[in-house]
């Protein structure tokens, strides 16, 4: 075994910069904050798994090896370890990386200090997050096809083929992080949750599959043995078959108790300061009286909701969910809060066309306060103020933009097109840390539009919407 | 006792895309005594290579007994495998390991590894130990191989195609090195190449094969003797019993022919054969 093992290091040593490749992008992943860190996790275990059969990436190797005094057994045995050691070299690259950006950078302001040396604040951040996280697939799936060159193993074209395939896996991959993982995970965590046990299920299907794959494998490496090929390949397909089973049970049990429901996609929303709070709780539980501090802040949650609502191009559809799931009733075109005293209706077809709020007499609302907001920032703005000198006050109070649409416009008594840009806001929430941007956690829900119109380098006309 | 013995071994490919026949090797038999050399000699494709891989359980036989140092079966070849110096046609190291690194590799893999020896071969070869393999000439990493197949008391070598490639210089180094090893008695060596002047100068017997079979294994000195070349007219040529033929060609003077001498006319002029007009004219003789 331990020779074996040995002659297995070599393809650690190779694999080992794309390792380390994947802790400092996980760390700039990390550094640019955004929020799926749990599916970087998971896809470092998926990459490891790409190699689970490592040592197959060097043909010529492997050919090699097999002339040495080494068995079958020995040989597979390694491979196994190596790939099981991979996966935990993945997963301490990950944690060590998170620790060292959690307890480390945080404190020395680093964030800060890649912010400040990357002029990114401008951009919007959900680009730059899309953008890091194709980059990271990307920078991977160049160094996997790199470590297929480099190994000998693959043909040139079998290579370029598999490159192909790699990339096109990683970027599925993306898209299956950006838009599921994060619903099947919560899906995991709440069987689990409701039903512990199934855990057992779950360690004892996922041991049987690898002990399916070690079988195959062994059947697939045995050579002028036809019995003992033969007898590995039906036991592999055996287990196989049971662990699929197990796992398909486990499944639809689930499903039958009621324990399996898809969630919808809630990144955005699950932000929410207090979302938590609702999620957790019965809809009986939010009916229950609340004092004047939980008022206030369910109050927050819910126009801070409406105004996301609002603003983020919601479809009906999608904007009817999101209000059933934190207890509006719907009736016709009206939404009612009992417990919240609030009622609003919406008008559109396909989108949301026109917003009411019916009944605001516990306060003026989200979209009142907004405008309040805004109007408060607009007093501080005054024309003929420079751009540079707007992004500054915009800093210092606190703002960031999110997304920003730039159009022309022409108006009268000005020489040259006045630029329009219209700024979508969030607020920084009051308790982050001062000269820090604020993580996605933290930002607050309270978002309006501003729209700044320049001209010649100045700011000419400022309104909040 | 036989250091290698083949019987009957057969593998049939499957045919590729745009072959019209797929290779097979048929019914391949040999014998190795130990303390001998013995040449598989073959145009490219006849089927060298396959047997050597069929020989080192590489490939998967389709019929057939391999015996190697005594030892029969799959299983039994791993341990015996300890006792087997391997080169292969292409040299296998990992690009990115130095000299060194393969030592400490092969250290913990066979248990007769001879690290002082090991390392007198890199420096009788000048290879640099500190060199990743990836940078090492062609000549360099096949001397390299071979460094490592005479480094852990191997009593039996197996070489694909050890000197294709090569400068005549190298290719008699490696000769000189091959015949140092089978100066201990009990050590032997089968090995593969086209190139017949390096077989002709090393080896006790001589296997060809052409097209997957072996049309004509013997020893070495007994072939030489048997067989002789003769030059003559196409007359003179139609008088010789065509059984004892192996091969011939046509020229502008009338016929060179490799021929048994005992069929050889009375007063026919004759010479010598060398083992590179023998297999010349032998495979030619295959192809009509």
């Amino acid at each position: 075994m331990k020779k074996a093992l040995v002659n297995q290091w070599y393809i650690v040593k190779m694999n080992f910069f794309m390792l380390l490749s994947f802790a400092v992008l996980h760390v700039l992943q990390l550094v640019l904050d955004f929020t799926f860190a749990s599916d970087f996790v998971v896809v470092g275990v998926l990459f490891a798994g790409l190699f689970v059969g490592g040592y197959a990436q060097n043909a010529k190797w492997k050919t090699y090896s097999k002339t040495m005094p080494i068995s079958v057994f020995e040989r597979v045995n390694a491979s196994f370890a190596f790939a099981v050691g991979q996966m935990l070299i993945a997963l301490a690259a990950v944690l060590t990386t998170n620790i060292v950006s959690v307890y480390v950078l945080n404190d020395v302001g680093a964030i800060n200090l890649v912010w400040s040396l990357v002029d990114v604040e401008a951009l919007p951040k959900e680009i730059l997050a899309y953008s890091v996280a194709v980059a990271w697939f990307a920078g991977l799936s160049i160094l996997t096809a790199f470590c297929f060159f480099i190994s000998g193993a693959l043909k040139r074209y079998f290579a370029i083929a598999g490159s192909v395939a790699v990339l096109g896996t990683m970027f599925a991959l993306i898209m299956l992080i950006m838009l599921r993982l994060d619903g099947f995970l919560t899906v995991f965590a709440n069987v689990m949750n409701k039903a512990p046990w199934q855990l057992a299920f779950v360690v004892i299907a996922c041991v049987l599959l690898l002990l399916a794959s070690w079988f195959a494998v062994l059947g697939i490496e045995t050579v002028n043995s036809p019995e003992s090929k033969k007898r590995f390949i039906t036991r592999a397909l055996v287990i196989f078959a049971v662990a699929v089973l197990t796992f398909g049970g486990l499944v639809g049990y689930s499903y039958a108790k009621g324990y399996l429901v898809i969630p919808e996609r809630e990144d955005k929303y699950s932000n929410y300061p207090h979302y938590n709070d609702y999620n957790d709780k019965t809809p009986e539980a939010t009916t229950e009286p609340a004092d004047e501090e939980n008022e206030k802040r369910i109050m927050d949650d819910v126009y801070g909701f409406l105004s996301e609502g609002m603003c983020v191009d919601l479809t009906m559809k999608d904007f009817e969910k999101r209000a059933q799931r934190i207890g509006f009733e719907k009736e016709g075109n009206e939404y009612i809060s009992e417990s919240r005293n609030i009622k609003f209706t919406v008008e559109g077809d396909s989108e949301i066309t026109e917003f009411n709020l019916v009944n605001d007499s516990s306060c003026n609302g989200n979209i009142v306060l907004s405008k309040a907001e805004g109007d408060a920032f607009e007093e501080k703005f005054s024309l003929g103020m420079s751009e540079a000198d707007l992004i500054k006050l915009f800093k210092n109070e606190g703002i960031y933009p999110a997304y920003i649409t730039e159009y022309y416009d022409f108006a009268d008594g000005y020489d040259d097109r006045v630029i329009v840009r219209k700024y979508n806001l969030y607020l920084q929430q009051r308790n982050s840390a001062p000269n820090r941007l604020p993580s996605q956690n933290e930002l607050s829900v309270q978002y309006y539009t501003l729209v700044i119109h320049v001209a010649e380098g100045k700011v000419v006309f400022v309104k909040s919407y | 006792m036989n250091a290698v013995e083949l019987k009957g071994l057969c593998k049939k490919y499957k045919a590729k895309r745009g072959e019209t026949r797929a290779f097979e090797l048929k019914d391949v038999s040999l014998t190795l005594p130990y303390g001998c050399i013995m040449g598989l000699i073959g145009e490219n494709g006849a089927g060298k290579s396959t047997t050597i891989r069929l020989m080192l359980d590489i490939l998967e036989k389709d019929e057939g007994e391999i015996s190697l140092l005594g030892c029969k079966t799959a299983e039994d070849r791993v341990k015996a495998k300890d006792e087997i110096g391997v080169v292969l046609d292409d040299p296998c190291f990992p690009d990115i390991f130095t000299a060194v690194q393969i030592n400490k590799m092969m250290k913990s893999t066979y248990s007769k590894w001879n690290e002082e020896q090991f390392f007198a071969y890199l420096e009788r070869f000048e290879i640099d130990k500190k060199k990743v393999v990836r940078k090492l000439s062609k000549g360099m990493k096949m001397k390299l191989s071979i460094a490592v197949a005479l480094s852990h008391s191997a009593k039996l070598l197996i070489m694909d195609e050890p000197t294709s490639g090569l400068d005549p210089v190298v290719r008699n180094e490696i000769v000189e090195i091959l015949h140092e090893f089978t100066r201990v008695p009990t050590n032997s060596v089968l090995i593969s190449s086209h190139i017949v002047s390096d077989l002709e100068k090393l080896c006790d017997y001589v296997a060809f094969i052409h097209k997957g079979r072996v049309v004509l294994c013997d020893e070495k000195d007994r072939l030489l003797d048997r067989y002789a070349t003769v030059h003559c007219s196409a007359d003179e040529f139609d008088k010789i019993d065509p059984s004892a033929v192996k091969g011939s060609v046509d020229t502008h003077y009338g016929v060179d022919a490799v021929i048994e001498r005992t069929a050889i006319p009375e007063g026919m002029n004759f010479e010598p054969v060398n083992m590179e007009e023998l297999f010349v004219l032998f495979v030619r003789n295959q192809h009509l």
